[in-house]
């Protein structure tokens, strides 16, 4: 299995003015569910097509198993890859766009038969052989671009947003099929997108990108409950987290426009707090913890987010069930271990620890912290 | 939803135009059923004769197959040479190749008197050294055709090549095909239906081309229009009416078969 190991070392990819990527490293063990997260425009699709031979990497070596295969061309690479919006074959059937890969590498007929039959039950598409690309649906579609990766029995696979084109609901089958698939055969995948619910539901492991660079390397986990920088907190999680910056009080660091309940250690100052809206407790009752005012409520069904303001800045609060609470005071607090302190260059700041709110007595107890995610 | 609705008075201007360009087709199919040997419209007797004395002329017929082998040979080159040019720049698709496309579009804006000159004055010189390739042979005026339709061909192929998806390309790159099975196996396929219209409208090109012809040949090889145009001048034969008539459903089958073809196209949506 360890010809389906994936390391990059230092991989760059310039065009001229341009640095698409830069200076990456990675080391993806065999039979891991990796994804590559990140805003439009990081650099994530120009990564697996390095990865996979499609775009020359300027510089630095891509791994797979034992050999180094940085100017190795894409067919000798032994991956195969889903992209973005299928680039199924309009010509051919769906038959014929699974067995390509095979026709192409002169597999005899009969094997090529005997694969086919087998993938396209594994994927659903038994009955669909004979239709052209044009002739089926976004989910048919989406199944035939994996068939036809699949089929070459690579170890190794490589998926850019394979389900960005498809409307919710698919979107959260596919993503339970694809995870049932990898686990099945036994692949190492590397799934690019943008979608942090996809990112947080599939991924073993995240590797969240910025600017062609690695912000953080982590499991879902440890991007949700400790987050590399103020980037990644905002990034992960939605609504987002809630980023304040902090100036000096008269006792420790304080929110701007809020001098009168400190929150952090004065060596905070300059930097921000950053407190997720289903880590806050709103109290429209207690009399601790920080003043704020609910602005507007958005109501969601499960939940509803409450936008309030404290001091000169906008927090977003999320509160199970339906509550109206628009511009009524309120006071917030959180529990000092969901309070993460990041730097003025956005970096988080291990070496504090912010100082824990008040406690009222009358405090509404604080919803359950969720690791689970709704769209 | 379309909110403008087309008013009476461009409805009226409409069928005068049309009405003003298709006349003189109306007029010479009716002129070539004259049983006068002289232009004229039939009075009552509605003849075949010129139409079997233009089967019966060699000189005719000749000019027909003469022309006929013009413009198939100029429009299969013509639709290669495009074919395999628009591969060419879609693989490398950078700064050299937008210039190689403005070059290839040069002889478009070149007046055809212009055209007609030069390559008078190529076959010319190509006859000091090969005679059966230069001035009034088969060959020259098949290469001097292919000169003057290649554009054309060039536009229709990047119209066809740019509605590939480039992904695809990709795709196959990455299922293990090199660059000759990626263009047999992926590209040519999906251009093959404009392969087709190209070819035909190249030919139609060929086939009614007048100007540079009359300048590159003498007597050796007279094209169909080189034959009307002298039949013209020497004695008005309703011949003309004749092979005029046999042209215009020529051209009408060409048009509407190329006219099917992209229906038949655009029927077969590309995913
Ligand atoms: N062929 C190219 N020439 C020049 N710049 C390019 C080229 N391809 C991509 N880029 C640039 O590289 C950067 C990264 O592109 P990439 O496609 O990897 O982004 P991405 O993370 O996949 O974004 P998205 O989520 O929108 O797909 C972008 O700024 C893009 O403009
Ligand atoms: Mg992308």
């Amino acid at each position: 299995m360890s010809q389906s190991r994936i390391r990059l070392e230092r991989v760059t990819k310039r065009w001229d003015a341009t640095t698409a990527v830069d200076g990456i490293s990675f080391d993806v063990t065999p039979g891991q569910f990796v994804i590559l997260l990140g805003p439009s425009g990081c650099g994530k699709s120009t990564t697996l097509r390095m990865i996979a031979g499609l775009e020359e990497a300027s510089d630095g070596q891509i791994h797979i198993g034992e050999r180094d295969v940085t100017r190795l061309p894409p067919g000798d690479r032994g991956l195969s890859m889903v992209f973005q919006s299928y680039a199924l074959f309009p010509h051919l059937s769906v038959a014929d766009n699974i067995v390509f890969g095979l026709r192409s590498r002169k597999v005899p007929k009969d094997e090529q038969r005997q694969r086919l039959a087998k993938v396209a039950g594994l994927v659903d598409l038994t009955d669909y052989l004979h239709r052209k690309p044009a002739q089926l649906s976004g989910g048919q579609r989406q199944r035939v671009a994996l068939a036809r990766s699949i089929i070459s029995e690579h170890p190794i696979c490589l998926m850019d947003e394979p389900l960005s084109n498809l409307d919710a609901r698919l979107r959260s089958d596919m993503r339970r099929e694809i995870k049932a698939l990898q686990s099945r055969l036994n692949m190492t995948v590397i799934y690019v997108t943008h979608d942090q619910v996809e990112a947080m539901s599939m991924g073993d492991r995240v590797i969240l990108m910025q600017h062609g660079k690695i912000v953080q390397d982590g499991t879902p986990d440890e991007l949700y409950n400790r987050p590399a920088s103020a980037f990644a907190a905002s990034f992960i999680g939605s609504p987002a987290m809630n980023l304040l910056p902090l100036e000096a009080g008269k006792e420790g660091a304080v929110i701007v426009g809020e001098p009168h309940t400190p929150v952090a250690p004065l060596e905070a100052v300059g930097g921000q707090l950053g407190i997720r809206p289903e880590d806050i407790a709103l109290s429209t009752t207690s009399t601790t913890g920080v003043p704020a005012m609910v602005v507007s409520d958005e109501y969601l069904g499960a939940d509803t987010i409450a936008h309030v303001t404290v001091g000169n800045h906008n927090v977003r609060v999320r509160m199970s069930g339906k509550h109206a609470l628009a511009g009524q005071p309120c006071r917030l607090y959180w529990a000092r271990e969901n309070a993460h302190l990041f730097a003025a260059d956005g970096l988080r700041r291990d070496d504090l620890t912010p100082t824990p709110l008040p406690r009222s007595p009358h405090s509404i107890p604080r919803p359950p912290v969720v690791g689970s995610f709704q769209h | 939803m379309n909110i403008y609705r087309v008013g009476w008075l461009a409805k009226l201007l409409a069928l005068i135009t049309m009405g003003f360009l298709m006349l003189p087709l109306a007029a010479v199919i009716p002129v070539s059923f004259t049983g006068k040997r002289y232009l004229s419209m039939p009075e009552g007797d509605w003849s075949l004769r010129h139409y079997i004395a233009l089967f019966n002329s060699s000189e005719w017929i000749g000019s027909i197959m003469n022309s006929a082998i013009v413009a198939i040979s100029a429009a299969l080159l013509a639709t290669l040479l495009s074919t395999a040019f628009v591969i060419a720049v879609w693989y490398r698709n950078n700064q050299w190749t937008r210039w190689l496309i403005g070059l290839c579009m040069l002889p478009l804006i070149v007046p055809p008197v212009v055209s007609a000159m030069v390559l008078y004055f190529m076959t010319t010189n190509v006859s000091h050294i090969a005679p059966s390739l230069g001035y009034d042979s088969l060959p020259g005026v098949i290469l001097a055709h292919t000169l003057l339709i290649v554009p054309f061909g060039v536009i229709n192929m990047l119209v066809a090549i740019s509605r590939v998806d480039r992904r695809i390309e990709l795709a196959a790159r990455n299922l293990g095909a090199g660059l000759w099975q990626t263009t047999w196996m992926v590209l040519l396929p999906n251009l093959r239906l404009s392969m087709l219209t190209t070819f035909l409208l190249c030919f139609i090109l060929s086939w009614e081309e007048i100007a540079v012809t009359l300048f590159i040949t003498s007597w050796e090889v007279i094209t169909l229009p080189r034959q009307i145009w002298s039949g013209l001048r020497d004695n008005v034969d309703p011949v003309v009416a004749a092979i005029s008539t046999l042209l215009i459903i020529l051209t009408l089958t060409l048009l509407f078969l190329r006219m099917a073809i992209q229906g038949w196209r655009a029927g077969q949506q590309h995913p």
